[in-house]
């Protein structure tokens, strides 16, 4: 059995798993803005409303310990950069988190397949543009990004097992990102086969998914919580 | 018994001096199995791609029930199974990646249904369709691959190395489904060196050496010979019947 990887789609039948991809997207997009000067309050609510609901969709975190790792010493670098205080680092930290864990969030609960479904009639009313097709070019890029972690973590094993020179960081560092590279294209050669292979079209038109219960639930709670962040 | 593909004077090479595939002919009859062997990087992986149409051949013809097809066309009409079936699984669920191929061909909703019912009783993946594919074992997960390829109903369905990183029940599950696929009529080319996981149950094999066929038959005692002789292991002084312990 594979390893888990973060970023990636778990079917549930959740009330966010039911939602239209288009829904969350737009209350993603929205919260954005209040979340770039959110204070160390608002951020720290955002969070544990985030951590809540990862607890009921039950994401597995202790699995994606290693992976989530690179996230943990970006945070740190913020925290040790942020100028203006303990409070202001505090809270560049905590929507920093904000940012992972929304995205966490989205990406177990969102087929990517499912997006471009919905996103590809919405983006081809724009003139001059297959929306299709950029919906398509969407969905592939959220379906690599498991794949760019899972063949980190080999690569960085399979280095670790033969002792890589960790004590000469600039040589480590050459080795591991070259190896990354060069897999995540072999991996990506492959993965563009199987796309041709079934006979895979990026313009083809699709069916978007309709809008239920869920959203109108989901949309009051967002608009909710976005709208506490400009209050705050 | 009819032929269902037909490959004349085929070749292809990476560069102008050294042709990997050296004016290769040969035939599939309809509803059999084929194997097709030879060592490490005799070119049969390459081969494969070709006669799918994901790679373009230098020379030659490929004709499907003695129509000559260009690579387009053969991309419908053939069905491939990679070595490693997690490069081939692109969907999130068990059902989205069945029925992308499908969807790819613009096939309605209910035949959509019909085919995948009948796949998932025939491979036994009833009860996984939620699953995320990354969390099927190995075998499970060439099965997906082979739905997958079977939902579009290719003419021919041919599979890379398919015993390969499998444990041993996978193994029989797999000779067991092509078993069961030979016997609704689909023509199968299996492109394998375990030759004698595989050996008994095919009809026809073929030897590829040094870009060419350097034998092909029905499966007998001088072939297991000049098999041995070209490093493809077969256990020592066994026969063709002998083989058929490997059961399902």
């Amino acid at each position: 059995m594979a390893q888990t990887m973060i970023f990636q789609y778990r079917k549930q039948d959740t009330l966010l798993g039911r939602s239209n991809p288009l829904t969350k997207l737009a209350i993603i997009i929205a919260s954005c803005i209040p979340l770039l000067h959110a204070s160390l309050s608002y951020s720290l609510f955002i969070l544990g409303t985030l951590l809540a609901i990862s607890l009921v969709l039950r994401i597995p975190f202790s699995r994606f310990a290693s992976q989530m790792f690179f996230f943990f010493v970006i945070a740190l670098l913020i925290a040790l950069t942020e100028t203006g205080g303990w409070r202001a680092s505090l809270a560049a930290t905590l929507r920093f988190l904000d940012f992972i864990l929304l995205s966490l969030v989205f990406a177990d609960t969102t087929d990517p397949d499912d997006l471009a479904r919905c996103l590809g009639p919405v983006l081809d009313v724009i003139p001059f543009i297959n929306g299709y097709a950029i919906a398509s070019t969407i969905e592939l890029t959220l379906a690599m990004i498991p794949m760019v972690f899972e063949v980190s973590g080999q690569v960085t094993d399979a280095q670790s097992a033969r002792l890589s020179p960790k004590r000469h960081p600039v040589r480590y560092l050459y080795l591991l990102t070259s190896g990354i590279f060069s897999n995540l294209l072999t991996t990506s050669d492959k993965f563009a086969d199987a796309l041709d292979a079934r006979l895979f079209d990026p313009g083809r038109k699709q069916k978007g998914l309709g809008f239920h219960g869920a959203d109108a639930i989901l949309l009051g709670a967002g608009t909710l919580a976005i709208g506490l962040g400009w209050i705050w | 018994m009819c032929t269902m593909l037909s490959v004349n004077d085929l070749t292809f090479s990476f560069s102008k001096d050294h042709l990997l595939l050296d004016h290769i002919s040969f035939t599939l009859q309809k509803g059999t199995i084929t194997l097709l062997t030879g060592a490490n990087g005799a070119g049969k992986s390459v081969l494969l791609k070709i006669i799918k149409g994901l790679m373009a051949e230098t020379g030659g013809t490929i004709a499907i029930e003695g129509r000559c097809m260009n690579r387009k066309e053969r991309m419908r009409h053939i069905g491939l199974v990679f070595q490693e079936a997690s490069t081939q699984i692109v969907a999130r669920t068990v059902e989205k990646d069945i029925r992308f191929g499908m969807e790819n061909m613009g096939i309605g909703e209910a035949e959509q249904q019909r085919r995948l019912s009948h796949l998932v009783t025939l491979l036994g993946l009833t009860g996984k369709l939620d699953q995320n594919p990354i969390t099927l074992s190995g075998g499970e997960a060439r099965k997906l691959a082979i739905a997958g390829v079977l939902a579009m109903e290719p003419d021919i369905l041919i599979m890379d190395e398919p015993f390969a990183n499998l444990d041993w029940p996978s193994v029989k599950e797999v000779i067991s489904t092509l078993l069961t696929l030979k016997a609704q009529g689909t023509t199968i080319l299996l492109v394998s060196h375990e030759v004698e996981k595989i050996l008994a149950h095919v009809d026809e094999a073929m030897l590829l050496k040094n870009g060419t066929i350097a034998t092909d038959g029905k499966p007998d005692q001088k072939m297991l010979e000049l098999f041995r002789n070209n490093d493809i292991f077969l256990p020592h002084s066994c026969t063709v019947e002998d083989l058929t312990w490997l059961k399902p």
